[in-house]
């Protein structure tokens, strides 16, 4: 390791006061310099709260710049102390490593610069977004993509399976320098979507709470309606299954026949050794 | 701490079924020394006013990972241009911007 500087990436989870885990407010409190990216104006005063000299990465963003070049000079900011010797802690809304780019870049090049530096998982979106809509990914599987990315790129929707996509109110913006896009990108999405979704097909808005005086946002429409839907950068779009899972019938007859293979071939003596040596020997 | 700062704070480690009613923010409020505007806002849960009122930042961005790999500038190095076009790593890249 180079020096005493080290790096903490924290999440704060998304909720005021009920999500921070022990461990993050534990670096927030014992940090020598504490960096903060949160998502609402009364978090960053609550957090101020708890260390008067936070320092604010908000001032770093700027519509003239591209959101790229804010974040490698959130990294740079949090990175100049490290080197200094000091013990940072850079504070982010819900997971540091949830579609952060910035934290992940900080952990890296910290590490790659031979100091210490961890990120502690905090609640995400995501997480408030299985709960508040009852979806379980374990289920019928759940797949997830940046929303712009999903138009940018070809991916392989299942229908079978939830499609989450985030950012969606900034769906389509190549520039990065923008909060919102307009209803015309909306129906570009919404054309991407019409291959495997019918027009009719119910879609969820969500918002997560971020304040415990606010209401999580859990609207539905029709996907075709969609571009007349106000959104956020705050935004998820959830598009519920439109198909039953499909049974791959060729993979199922091969596992019935492994099975029937298995349970007709009687035990042997080495195959007996084999598994108490594996697991019921304490000593091996 | 402010005093809404710390009841916003203790209302998001508070455990209850469901979202927080107007009957119980009232409850939460009433015993509360607050400025008569503060007080308003927060029954209202006009979110920006309480921000406003405690002079906070009237403009917040969120982090976003971008969608893509930057394009680099002219006259950087040309391996990083390779990179970007691996079919495997756009996130990679993306990330690395």
């Amino acid at each position: 390791m180079v020096g005493n500087g080290s790096l903490a990436c924290v999440g704060l989870g998304m909720l005021l006061g009920g999500h921070l885990s022990p461990r993050a407010r534990s670096h927030i409190e014992t940090a020598d310099c504490v960096f903060a990216a949160v998502s609402d104006p009364l978090v960053e005063l609550w957090l101020q709260d708890l260390r008067p000299d936070l320092r604010s990465l908000q001032p770093l963003y700027d519509s003239a710049k591209p959101r790229q070049q804010t974040y490698r000079e959130m990294v740079e900011v949090m990175l100049v102390e490290v080197r200094a010797g000091r013990r940072v802690c850079g504070v982010f809304y819900g997971h540091p490593g949830v579609f952060a780019q910035a934290p992940h870049e900080a952990v890296a090049q910290a590490r790659k610069e031979g100091f210490a530096a961890v990120m502690e998982p905090g609640i995400s979106a995501a997480d408030c977004l299985y709960a508040d809509l009852g979806v379980d990914p374990g289920r019928v599987g759940c797949q997830h993509f940046e929303a712009s990315q999903f138009l940018f790129y070809r991916r392989r929707v299942d229908p079978g399976a939830y499609l989450v996509l985030w950012q969606v109110g900034l769906v389509g913006d190549r520039s990065y320098r923008r909060r919102t896009t307009t209803p015309a990108h909306r129906q570009l999405l919404v054309e991407r979507l019409r291959e495997d979704y019918p027009e009719d097909h119910c879609v969820i808005v969500y918002e997560a709470a971020t304040l415990p005086i606010s209401v999580m946002r859990a609207e539905n429409v029709a996907l075709i309606h969609l571009p007349q839907i106000p959104l956020s950068m705050h935004s998820t779009l959830v598009v519920p299954p439109a198909a039953a899972l499909q049974p791959d019938a060729a993979m199922l007859a091969r596992i019935a026949a492994l099975e029937d293979a298995t349970t007709t071939a009687a035990p042997t003596a080495h195959h007996q050794k084999e598994f108490t040596d594996v697991h019921c020997d304490p000593a091996a | 701490m402010s005093i809404v700062i710390q009841l916003l704070e203790a209302l998001g480690q508070k455990g209850q079924i469901g979202a927080l009613s107007n009957a119980d923010l009232a409850d939460a409020v009433a015993g509360l020394e607050l400025d008569p505007a503060l007080r308003s806002a927060l029954l209202r849960r006009d979110t920006a006013e309480l921000s406003r009122l405690l002079k906070g930042r009237s403009n917040i961005m969120l982090l976003l990972v971008p969608a893509e790999p930057e394009v680099p500038a002219e006259g950087e190095d040309g391996d990083e241009q390779k990179d970007d076009d691996a079919p495997d790593q756009p996130a990679i890249r993306a990330s690395a911007a």
